[in-house]
């Protein structure tokens, strides 16, 4: 039989060894005893004897290469052994190799842990408190009973005087940051105050259905991946809201308080947040520009945003500004215009939702968007055009990629309830077989619970099956209805027999048991009957 | 700077002892041409002969006593107890001689012997092999205790511990020998009592010696992801103890761990727990919590000596109770 040789713990302390060399070759003949490699530990190097004779078959540790102790190094073979035994062991003996291996580089990739949450006090404490918070109370004055402990239970800590101390003084904990009217902050104080105090804001959210634009993105993605272009969710929404700008020019406005000017171009700002701060460079005339452009111009100037590498005039001549805080997982909210413009829109999260599409739950993927405008412009109505153009566009989107629409079946939600008798009967005998393979004992257990129960005793099977259908439609469970009425009927039970037995039912279990009886029951009298 | 093992840093002591003063000799079980059963000795016979790189017999008496006898006499050895396990053979040498003599002869003998062991658990030697007691030691007045936990602390503190003119317990780590550490380059020493600042925090202190020193530290470096900087001291030496660094940095934190391998009843963790609730009970702003080892002895089964060694988890969950 082949043997596997292992690194050997050649002291006490040693934990692993590095191979230094072999003393022979594969193929070669070692004895018992025999110098077989070279290995060296923390110490010294040490001539390893080999513990077996035979043919040196494989090595597998790396000369110059460090192993830990009792892992695998090489493969020995008897003399005229067969090749599959030796595959076996080496097979064997690499496995054990590579896990001692990947277990050893474990902790090269250390997980970067989440704060604990360190629970609430729902109690006061039952009056402990340290020696170091009863000392300084004690030279405060302070009377403990007053304060809330937040040590382990509930005991008051130094913390939690210092603390109290503080409230009790009034003092301020908050720390106090000056505002730089020329700071980026200043900025953005002044203009979002000024906007909201001059501009008369409306907030119109409408929910998109993005299901179509999600296929439309995927199959771009798919032609793009060539080039390496993933097309993001903004891109397509800079490029309808550009298009539907310039459909509705007053939309695209920028207005003082003696005039609205209409600007020819159409410029889509898109807001970057910054740590310190929010810009938004904006995408000249972006009717004009390809998907691919608007991709590559939007990174491009969120980048430059990060580094502060913007020149004016990508942060002037904006004509709409769009924002997005969906990737935090806003749903909707009410952008403040950046001015002199008129509107803004406000991108919220895509989320996953069962809705009703042409009467039937379907699973789609839902976008609110924030409309804000500045009234003193622009109408309510026109407003609700635009937005309304817009939702147009994105849940259409096909048409203008000259894509062609998926099939959109598979977003059907099956909800159940709608299964023939049957189906029931299959589900349940279907689920019944595959769960013996998943979990033999509750299957079986099941079963060797239910074959005595349903056997010929003093009542017959007929009659139990029909007490199991009242008792199934009682417990208004569609399967076992299915399932009792077709034992009761193979039993020899007549339909009549069977709406009997779930009369009973009725009249312990009213209504329920009733819709029971009307549909299920009589589905499966139907269906097994005969 | 230089990169060697906690076992190069003590055999350098060792040989740069030996030149300094030729009344500094070794002796004990294969400490010679083997180099040492740790190998901590490698190379000394070769440089200094026979005579003062001497193999013992077998008997750790035979050993203490010539010391003893030795350095009343005015030489300076070095014994070697292979583990500190074999203490309780040449316990009388030890306790009723070498720690008396100075104190009953009213100063007038000297005993300036350092005896070196090693102790420690996971290696797999089982429960004879295995044992930290150094608080038995730390029990005898007279008798000056040394752990080192890195291989600079291991050089600078065996040569002052040579240099001292009482008897010093130098008690080493054998999973450590191996462990490389930064050195400084040329002669320094390091004065035994003084203990230090490894890591530092400031909501909790951790004291730790030898091998818990190194789970200490790996375990503050977790906590400073959940946001609890811990304050690692290394005493370095038990005895005498310094007892104002400790002071000083519970004044700071409030709070207090202690972690050593030893067994936790009747271990110097203990001691220094009674110390502070005595002498700086209103610093503390919550209990004194050991991390030591369960009172049973040390299994042989891998799986068991993981378990009952004390471990970062074990140094976490105690400073996590204070939050």
């Amino acid at each position: 039989m082949a043997q596997i040789m292992l690194m050997p713990k050649l002291g006490l302390t040693m934990k692993k060894g590095k191979v230094l060399s072999w003393l022979k070759n594969e193929g070669e003949t070692v004895a018992l005893g025999e110098p077989l490699l070279e290995v060296m530990t923390e110490k010294v190097n040490i001539k390893v004897d080999s513990p077996y004779s035979g043919i040196l078959y494989k090595i597998i540790g790396v000369q110059g290469s460090s192993y830990p102790i009792s892992v695998p190094l090489a493969v020995l073979a008897e003399e005229g052994e067969e090749p599959a035994s030796l595959e076996a062991a080496l097979a064997e003996a690499l496995s054990v190799l590579q896990a001692a291996l990947a277990g050893g580089s474990g902790d090269a990739e250390k997980k970067k842990e989440t704060k604990p949450i360190k629970p609430f006090t729902i109690f006061a404490g039952a009056g402990k408190v340290s020696p170091r918070a009863a000392k300084l109370a004690d030279k405060e004055g302070v009377d403990l009973g007053l304060v809330n402990g937040s040590g382990a239970n509930g005991k008051v800590v130094e913390d939690d005087v210092l603390k109290y101390l503080a409230q009790v003084k009034g003092e301020t904990t908050s720390e106090l940051l000056p505002i730089d009217p020329m700071s980026m902050r200043g900025v953005i104080a002044d203009r979002m105050s000024k906007s909201r105090r001059e501009a008369a804001h409306v907030t119109l959210m409408e929910e998109i259905d993005l299901s179509a634009l999600k296929d439309v993105r995927e199959q771009l993605n798919e032609l793009g991946s060539g080039k390496r272009i993933k097309f993001s969710y903004t891109d397509f929404l800079v490029k309808f809201t550009g298009q539907a700008l310039s459909e509705f020019p007053s939309v695209n406005s920028r207005s003082s308080a003696e005039e609205i000017e209409l600007p020819k171009e159409v410029n889509v700002g898109v807001a970057v947040a910054l740590e310190e701060g929010l810009v938004v460079p904006n995408l000249k005339n972006v009717p004009m520009l390809t998907l691919e452009q608007i991709s590559a111009k939007i990174k491009d100037l969120a980048t430059r945003a990060r580094n502060s590498e913007l020149i004016p005039e990508e942060i002037e001549q904006g004509t709409f500004t769009i924002t997005n805080l969906g990737s935090y997982g806003v749903e909707g909210f009410t952008p403040i215009i950046n001015r002199p413009e008129t509107a803004i829109l406000g991108v919220g999260v895509i989320k996953q939702k069962p809705i009703m599409v042409n009467g039937r739950l379907e699973n789609r993927h839902l976008m609110t968007l924030s409309l804000s405008l500045d009234h003193r412009i622009i109408d309510g109505s026109l407003a609700a055009e635009f937005l309304g153009r817009l939702k147009e566009m994105l849940e259409n989107p096909y048409p203008w990629f000259e894509l062609q629409a998926k099939d959109m079946e598979d977003l059907v939600i099956q909800t159940g309830g709608n299964e023939s008798p049957q189906e029931l009967l299959e589900a349940f005998t279907g689920g019944l077989a595959e769960l013996k393979e998943e979990a033999p004992e509750l299957a079986i257990g099941f079963e060797s619970l239910m074959a005595p129960v349903f056997c010929e005793g003093e009542l017959g099977i007929m009659d139990k099956e029909l007490i199991a259908v009242a008792v199934a439609i009682y417990g208004k469970c569609e399967y076992c209805i299915a399932a009792h009425v077709y034992n009761a009927m193979n039993a020899g039970a007549s339909g009549d027999q069977v709406l009997e037995a779930a009369g009973v039912a009725v009249a312990f279990g009213g209504g329920p048991a009733m819709a029971y009886t009307v549909t299920k029951v009589r589905a499966c009298i139907k269906a097994f009957g005969g | 700077m230089v990169e060697m093992t906690y076992s190069q840093a003590i055999n350098e002591a060792l040989e740069e002892e030996m030149r300094r003063d030729e009344k500094v000799y070794i002796l004990g079980e294969d400490v010679g041409l083997f180099g040492g059963c740790f190998g901590v000795t490698t190379g000394l016979f070769e440089k200094f002969g026979g005579e003062r790189v001497i193999d013992s017999p077998i008997s750790e008496t035979a050993i203490m006593g010539s010391a003893v006898g030795a350095a009343v006499a005015g030489l300076r050895p070095v014994p070697e107890i292979m583990f500190v396990d074999f203490l309780g053979v040449c316990l009388d040498e030890l306790v009723n001689q070498a720690a008396k003599m100075h104190f009953m002869f009213g100063g007038k003998a000297k005993v300036p012997l350092t005896l070196r062991t090693a102790c420690g658990a996971g290696v797999g030697a089982a429960a004879q092999h295995s044992q930290s007691l150094e608080a038995w030691i730390c029990h005898v007045p007279g008798l000056k205790v040394v752990m080192p936990s890195t291989a600079a602390d291991a050089k600078g503190l065996l040569k002052s511990a040579i240099r001292d003119d009482n008897p010093v317990v130098f008690i080493e780590h054998k999973a450590l020998y191996g462990a490389m550490g930064e050195v400084p380059e040329g002669e320094y020493t390091i004065p035994l009592g003084k203990a230090d600042i490894k890591r530092e925090g400031k909501d909790v202190t951790i004291l730790a010696y030898s091998m818990m020193l190194h789970k200490a530290l790996a375990a503050a470096e977790t906590l400073a992801l959940q946001g609890i900087e811990a304050e690692v001291i290394d005493p370095r030496t038990l005895v005498p103890f310094d007892k104002e660094t400790l002071y000083k940095s519970i004044e700071k934190t409030g709070r207090l761990v202690i972690v050593h391998e030893a067994v936790k009843q009747g271990g110097f963790g203990g001691e220094i727990a009674a110390m502070v609730a005595e002498e700086c009970f209103d610093f503390l702003d919550a209990p004194i919590k050991r991390v030591a080892a369960p009172f049973a002895p040390i299994p042989f089964a891998a799986n068991l000596e993981a378990a009952y060694i004390p471990d970062e988890a074990k140094i976490i969950a105690a400073v996590k109770s204070f939050f």
